[in-house]
């Protein structure tokens, strides 16, 4: 299935990633965020936050924002 | 919400508009770039058929200036690629639909708990919870989007971030927060991210990417440090100063105000009033490290002044050895008059 994923960790770049039929949320952010923690960042999954256990669907989209980020002067 | 549905629809409308004209800009960008790239490959063309009628002619002193210029057209291509290149990648965002803003709206008002839109200035604004990092509290902030600047995307002038209950620094009162001056945040490891939130019309996570600099603290680069958030104290009569107006003490370490610090006259250093001490010899004050004993009667003097024996000691010395001369020439007066 396809999933429109956005990270906010880095660059900000949206792109259509595939992903198993199945995956859960926790799954795929391991996958793509692999050493980092959940709890570091704010995962939305359509606009909506939701449970490590929910289960994506095609189509959906899913961003990820740390939740600290270090500014500058 | 204190916006309307039609309020927000008008809005991400709003948003979309200037969004193309953002699109726009970057292609005409891209056009602009191009015709550098093309200016380079028609000289190079230009100086192909130069070498070709030089070749037909034998002027060779003709060719190896036209080969010359070859190689400064070549060095200069690749700058010229890059820009290019750059002005591709910047046109890669797609604009979204006035459906999709307004979704993102919707989902910044229940994220901030409260969206705010000025009429007047075209601005949308969220605000964050009250904020303190390492102690210092520093109030809560208004996150403004000045929407007709998403057109130019010029640094500087898409976004503000005001203090709504200012607790500046007291060095400095147009820094409300670490990485805040003068409305400007410096968004450091966020800046990339920001700008492609923006220019993907994902306002609401333009919104939590500020909101996340801002409860962050990046000891290493603020415009003004937490720790002297509230200026520095003097060791000396605990006076708070502005940093710029506070100086270590080379001797101690601590940090003193302009009344009560000083400086070595022996060696310059910035030193306390209390670490100086007055040479016995030359009656300057120096730093301990500048001072020192004298070997023969233990009179704390300075070591220029040991190197040079100008201790007191020596000089009673040198009157001691001077009053024992002195007999003889006493004698030979005596003796004159006696012949």
């Amino acid at each position: 299935m396809k999933i429109i994923w956005i990270n906010n960790d880095g660059g900000g770049f949206a792109d259509y990633v595939e992903a198993e039929d199945g995956t859960t949320v926790e799954r795929f952010f391991s996958e793509k965020m692999h050493g980092c923690k959940p709890e570091d960042h704010l995962i939305r999954v359509n606009r909506q936050p939701v449970a490590r256990n929910h289960i994506l669907q095609d189509g959906d989209r899913i961003t990820c924002t740390p939740v600290k980020i270090q500014g500058a002067a | 919400m204190s916006l309307s549905r039609r309020e927000l629809a008008r809005v991400a409308s709003d948003i979309r508009g200037h969004l193309l004209e953002l699109a726009r800009r970057r292609y005409r960008e891209v056009q602009q770039k191009l015709d550098h790239l093309t200016d380079q490959a028609q000289r190079l063309a230009a100086i192909r058929r130069g070498l070709s009628t030089c070749d037909a002619r034998r002027w060779h002193a003709a060719e190896e200036k036209l080969t010359r210029q070859i190689e400064q057209v070549s060095r200069d291509i690749p700058y010229y690629l890059g820009a290019v290149e750059r002005a591709l990648q910047a046109c890669r965002l797609n604009v979204p639909s006035v459906a999709e803003i307004y979704q993102d709206l919707l989902q910044a008002d229940a994220e901030f708990d409260g969206l705010r839109y000025d009429r007047k200035t075209h601005t949308l604004a969220v605000s964050t919870e009250p904020i303190g990092l390492d102690g210092v509290f520093l109030g809560d902030f208004a996150i403004q989007l000045h929407i007709p600047a998403l057109a130019q995307m010029r640094p500087g002038g898409v976004y503000q971030v005001v203090a709504l209950n200012a607790q500046p620094a007291s060095s400095n009162p147009s820094v409300t927060h670490p990485h805040v001056q003068d409305g400007q945040l410096c968004p450091g490891d966020a800046g990339t991210a920001i700008n492609s939130a923006l220019a993907g019309g994902r306002i609401c996570d333009f919104f939590m990417l500020i909101r996340s600099v801002l409860t962050t603290y990046n000891n290493s680069s603020p415009y003004v440090s937490l720790d002297n958030w509230y200026g520095i104290a003097c060791y000396g009569c605990g006076y708070t100063t502005h940093p710029d107006g506070a100086s270590p003490c080379y001797s101690c370490d601590n940090t003193f105000c302009n009344e009560c610090s000083s400086y070595c006259r022996s060696c310059d250093d910035t030193t306390c009033s209390e670490c100086l001490q007055n040479c016995k010899a030359c009656e300057e004050t120096v730093c301990p490290s500048c001072l020192t004993e004298c070997p023969e009667c233990g009179n704390p003097i300075c070591k220029s002044c040991l190197d040079n024996l100008r201790c007191p000691c020596h000089e009673e010395e040198e009157d001691h050895e001077g009053e024992q001369d002195d007999p003889p020439a006493e004698a030979g007066t005596a003796a004159d008059a006696a012949v």
